[in-house]
C-alpha cells in the first residue's frame, strides 16, 4: 500500500511546479547548498555559481521529482554534481593556463579535498545552524569560528558575560540535539558513491577567518 | 587564534562540555568556513532571473 504524499507540503508544491515552492525552497535550502558548494569550491562565487545552476536545473526537472521522496538529499545530490562541473570547468582553465607558462599554475589543485562524508556533514551542520535564533548563531559563529573567548564575545556583543555563557550553553544543546547522529558513527553521503567530485581543492584555499 | 591572553579566562565553549571528551566532528565543522558562509545578497534574484529567460535564449 502506498500512503498519498501530503499536498500542502513542499516536496508535492515543488514536484507540481507551483511558485510558492520556489522561495521557500530558496529559503530552507540556499544556505546548506552554498555550505556544500563552498566546502567543494572554496570560492564564493563558484559556489554561488553552483547552487545557482543546481536550483535552476532542479526546478526545470521539478515535474521528475517524487514527491513521496525527500527533497533534501535530492537537492544535495544535484548541488554536489553542479559544484562538480563548475569545478571541472575551472580546472581546464587552470591547465589551459599552465600549459602557456613556464610555472606550474596547476600546483594549487594539488591539494587534497574534503571526503563526500565531510561535504555531507556540512550541508547538516549548517542546516542544524541555519534553524538557530540569530542570537545563538551568532555566538557559536565567535566562538568556534572566530575564535573569542566568552568574555570577547561579550565585549564585542555588549552583553553580561552571564547571559553569553548561557546563550552559548543553549545553542550548544540545540545544535547537539539536532546532530545527535553526527557525534555518533560516521553518517554516510545520503547519495551515491561518485568518484567525479573535486578532490584536489579544499575550501581551506579560498576561506578565511576574520581574526 | 584566540585573543585572550589572560590565562585565567578559560571559557571556551567546547570546556562547557562532558570532561574527556573528544572533540566532535561537529566542533570541527564549526571551525570551518563553509558553514558559516554567507549566500550572496542576490543570488535568489539571479535564479529567479535566469528561470524567467525564455529556454531557448542562448547567452551572448
Amino acid at each position: 500500500m502506498t500512503t498519498s504524499p501530503d499536498p500542502t507540503s513542499l516536496e508535492t508544491r515543488f514536484s507540481r511546479g507551483e511558485k510558492t515552492a520556489l522561495p521557500q525552497m530558496y529559503r530552507t535550502y540556499s544556505g546548506p547548498m552554498f555550505a556544500t558548494a563552498f566546502h567543494l569550491l572554496g570560492d564564493r562565487e563558484l559556489a554561488a555559481e553552483a547552487v545557482q545552476r543546481a536550483l535552476v536545473q532542479a526546478w526545470q526537472a521539478a515535474a521528475t521529482f517524487d514527491p513521496t521522496h525527500a527533497l533534501r538529499p535530492w537537492l544535495y545530490a544535484i548541488t554536489r554534481r553542479a559544484a562538480v562541473d563548475v569545478y571541472r570547468r575551472e580546472r581546464r582553465t587552470a591547465h589551459q593556463v599552465s600549459l602557456d607558462d613556464t610555472h606550474d599554475h596547476d600546483a594549487t589543485l594539488s591539494i587534497e579535498g574534503p571526503t563526500l562524508d565531510q561535504v555531507w556533514q556540512t550541508w547538516q551542520v549548517r542546516e542544524a545552524l541555519d534553524k538557530l535564533h540569530p542570537d545563538e548563531r551568532a555566538v557559536l559563529q565567535l566562538a568556534y569560528y572566530d575564535g573569542y573567548s566568552q568574555s570577547e564575545i561579550a565585549e564585542i556583543l555588549t552583553t553580561a558575560l552571564g547571559t553569553i555563557k548561557s546563550r552559548t550553553a543553549r545553542a550548544q544543546r540545540r545544535l547537539a540535539a539536532l546532530l545527535t547522529h553526527l557525534r555518533t558513527t560516521p553518517d554516510s553521503d545520503p547519495t551515491e558513491p561518485d568518484d567525479t567530485r573535486p578532490t584536489s581543492r579544499s575550501a581551506h584555499d579560498g576561506g578565511e577567518r576574520r581574526r | 587564534m584566540r585573543g585572550s591572553s589572560d590565562p585565567t579566562d578559560r571559557d571556551d565553549p567546547s570546556s562547557q562540555e562532558e570532561p574527556g571528551r573528544e572533540p566532535s566532528r561537529v566542533e570541527d565543522l564549526l571551525r570551518h568556513p563553509a558553514v558559516w558562509a554567507e549566500v550572496p545578497d542576490d543570488l535568489e534574484q539571479r535564479i529567479l532571473a535566469e528561470l524567467a529567460e525564455p529556454p531557448d535564449a542562448a547567452p551572448s
